[in-house]
């Protein structure tokens, strides 16, 4: 993103002829080239979004492995050693490789659709992102695949991951592919941060955006805050390890409770980092299909932040039973119970928007307002954890692990499916069916509560987490057997959804422009969107640019007349705060640098793996190469004056 | 570009904007949650240090750290204090801006038109919120003994 020039832009309409110029300007080469060279958001989006879904299927299979150790006492078809590795790695897959970044995916395709923009702010930062996750994901199951995968659960716990009680390559694997992660997260974030704040279309003031821009806006804003502390931790946890330092080990004064501080101050608002942005699909989408807008805009808005606010100040709750003073916890319990507070506000606005609504009850209706029952279990069982006392009796019993799969299922794949269902003819042109929906929807929806209603059970009933198997007598049999059932049950749901997708990808109902009648930018564009995303800057005049008419608004965006913008690769910087128009910015060509860069980083950190010197430094003088190559001045962006005026 | 800009947005979001100075505006919507935050943050510390120094544990607060429990109280006023002024900003920004655009308070809770008053809406919400929030800190202070856990 650079400031192109001081021009005025001129004002115009929709021409086949801007229209042709703007495909040229825009459209990306094909081939090998153009595959590792494209910037484009939408590629870019969608790429994260087949990336982490894969990854969500290969965590999903993990999961149905150990359902199938724990159907049953006794069994041996794991042994404990290989079920370390294969809850650890499901978490750690769920968590890191498909829930933050499947997010990332929608919000990488649809924010600069549904903002009236036609790139993110950075568009080769984007791919740089995108890349470095694919890398990280790749790292981490090199070490999986080759028997080093973590073995300590997602959260990784100090002292068991020290050498001492865990000398295999296994903690390495996890810590330096856990700091590779922490890079794209990282630039991501900053990017989508700027793009929030640059490029929103003319109008679009901050009380007049989709709360998809909330969601994930105050997710990345925690992100940039949080993530840091994470890939510290992990990369003393690495030193700890490798070159005898004593962070975390507590013959020698170190701290094992600094590790998990450090850990949880990442990872509680991390977890809302991970159901905020799915909770802005549901804030508008749901809507849409309720045929009336959102029920208390501003307070959905104030809670999303309000959330995330306090999600900082809550991460001791997961350290209750670590012997911290009563006093000190107090205040996170406190924290953790009014949270609560926040997160009813939405939910009563969700129940009021249908109350008040014409609901139209397709497949993606059925996901959203699942998602509100999810949620009030998930939230009800959290609440009930934040309760000092009573988190004593509950901690580290499948309790908790019912308590997760609530939340993180039920206010993310849940939304993140509905989403599936609502985008997927932005993204391809052609609608899934319906029919086929219904039997995804039901199947998952049914499978999920089999699965882990009962779970709550098993816990309250004393089933630890993290063991391998059990004894025929301790009364947890049928339970466990329920909750097996449960989990194939949404296995053939999600099969259900890949056939669907394949199906209608193929010959699914040709979509058009707006086939739910919906309010947002995305949908004034054709399906799926041409490069350059808006043959004219839109300026918006109110929440519902599309549906001003039908809700008798005194104003009118203007769709049909804005600026052309069609001098070269362009588009528009707006003010933070109102969007008012500043200036008109230069978007960057495709180039392979950032892919060039994430193999150098790639290169170094296998050499850090291995511990090959030689390695390292080819990764570095890669990495450095790249850098320079990309950043390196150019006149054409202004980067720097001409030589002779 | 702004002097050239042949654009002009028929409906401008913010026309009481020059009612709300930038730093109020943003004093009105942080000071209150970053109050809390420090009094958590600071609070735990100061509530554990005389006690669980390290990794040992004594029943009464250790000789030479009396003072972290007054130290506590005062800082525990002075969040509140914060959060009390932070809200008496957003209270007059609210006055000032409220009628931003034409409809009633409940059309600003249902639409949010008006950026101003949207903004200055959020300060009086979260600035009420985290006094609350920062006062009841108060209650742990006087319920639980120094030293449990």
């Amino acid at each position: 993103m650079n400031r192109a020039d001081d021009r005025a832009p001129a004002l115009g309409t929709v021409s086949p002829g801007l229209e042709h110029r703007l495909h040229e300007l825009w459209e990306g080469e094909g081939g090998l080239k153009g595959f590792l060279s494209t910037v484009d958001h939408k590629k870019i989006g969608l790429r994260y979004i087949v990336t982490a879904f894969t990854f969500l299927l290969l965590g999903g299979i993990e999961a149905l492995i150990m359902r199938l150790q724990l159907a049953g006492p006794n069994a041996h078809l794991l042994s404990p050693e290989q079920y370390d590795q294969l809850f650890s790695t499901h978490g750690m897959t769920m968590i890191f490789l498909y829930a933050s970044p499947i997010l990332s995916g929608f919000s990488n395709y649809l924010w600069p659709l549904i903002l009236g923009t036609r790139d993110m702010a950075f568009p080769r930062v984007n791919a740089l992102s995108y890349w470095i996750y694919l890398a990280s994901g790749i790292f981490l199951y090199v070490g999986f695949l080759t028997g080093n995968g973590p073995n300590d659960g997602w959260f990784n716990y100090v002292p068991y991951a020290l050498r001492d009680f865990n000398p295999g390559m296994n903690q390495d694997f996890y810590s330096l592919g856990m700091v590779l992660l922490g890079t794209s997260t990282t630039v991501g974030a900053a990017n989508f941060i700027v793009t929030a704040m640059r490029t929103r279309a003319p109008g679009m003031s901050i009380n007049r955006a989709p709360m998809l821009l909330w969601g994930t806006l105050t997710a990345n804003v925690a992100n940039l805050l949080v993530v840091p502390a994470v890939s510290l931790a992990f990369f003393l946890l690495w030193l700890d390890r490798q070159f005898g330092t004593h962070f975390f080990d507590v013959r020698a004064e170190g701290q094992p409770l600094l590790w998990q501080h450090l850990f949880w101050i990442f990872g509680h608002p991390w977890v809302y980092a991970i159901v905020l942005p799915a909770m802005a699909f549901v804030s508008d989408a749901l809507p849409v299909f309720c045929r009336r807008p959102l029920v208390g805009y501003p307070l959905v808005a104030l809670s999303t932040v309000a959330t995330m606010v306090l999600g900082f100040g809550v991460w001791v709750h997961h350290m209750f039973a670590t012997g911290l003073p009563a006093l000190g916890m107090s205040f996170f319990s406190a924290a953790s119970i009014a949270i609560v507070v926040p997160s009813s506000v939405t939910i009563f606005s969700w129940l009021a928007t249908i109350w008040h609504g014409r609901p139209v009850v397709t497949t993606a209706f059925m996901f959203f307002a699942s998602t509100i029952i999810l949620f009030v279990i998930g939230g009800v069982s959290g609440f009930m954890t934040a309760s000092v006392p009573v988190d004593w009796q509950l901690t580290d019993t499948y309790f908790v692990v019912a308590h997760l799969h609530y939340v993180l299922i039920g206010i993310n794949l849940f939304p993140v499916l509905g989403a599936i269902y609502f985008w997927f003819p932005k993204m391809t042109g052609r609608l899934l069916d319906e029919r086929l929906g219904r039997w995804n929807f039901w199947l998952i929806f049914i499978g999920f509560n089999l699965a882990f209603l009962p779970m709550h059970l098993t816990g309250l009933f004393g089933m630890p987490r993290r063991v391998y198997t059990y004894g025929p007598d301790m009364g947890w049999n049928t339970l466990n057997l329920i909750t097996s059932v449960g989990s194939f049950v949404i296995a053939i749901g999600v099969v259900l959804l890949l056939v669907n997708v394949v199906k209608s990808r193929r010959s699914g109902a040709l979509a058009g422009p707006n086939p739910w009648g919906a309010h947002t930018l995305e949908w004034s564009i054709p399906s799926p969107p041409p490069p350059y995303n808006f043959a004219l800057i839109p300026a918006v005049a109110s929440r519902h640019p599309l549906w001003e008419a039908e809700l008798h608004e005194e104003v009118r965006s203007s769709l049909d007349r804005g600026l052309m913008l069609d001098k070269g690769k362009e588009t528009l910087g707006t003010t933070p705060l109102d969007a008012l128009p500043d200036m008109i910015l230069r978007m960057p060509e495709d180039t392979v640098a950032p892919f060039v860069l994430t193999l150098g980083l790639a290169l170094l950190f296998t050499g850090m793996i291995l511990k090959v010197w030689l390695l390292m430094l080819a990764g570095a003088l890669v990495l450095t190469a790249s850098l320079l190559v990309w950043l390196w001045p150019r006149r054409e962006l202004r980067e720097r004056e001409p030589a002779h005026g | 570009m702004n002097a050239e800009a042949p654009l002009s947005l028929s409906h401008p979001p913010a026309p009481r904007a020059e009612c709300a100075g930038r730093g109020q505006m943003a004093f009105a919507i942080i000071a209150g949650p970053l109050a809390w935050f420090v009094l958590v943050c600071a609070g735990q510390a100061l509530a554990s240090q005389p006690c669980f120094p390290g990794g040992h544990r004594y029943p009464q607060p250790l000789p030479g750290l009396h003072w972290t429990w007054p130290a506590l109280i005062a800082l525990l006023a002075l969040c509140v204090l914060v959060a009390f002024a932070a809200l008496i900003v957003a209270w007059r920004l609210y006055q000032a801006t409220r009628t931003e655009e034409a409809g009633r308070d409940s059309g600003l809770l249902d639409e949010g038109v008006g950026r101003t008053r949207f903004m200055a809406l959020w300060g009086l919400l979260y600035s009420a919120g985290f006094c609350v929030a920062t006062l009841f800190s108060l209650a742990p202070y006087l319920a639980l003994p120094r030293c449990a856990g």
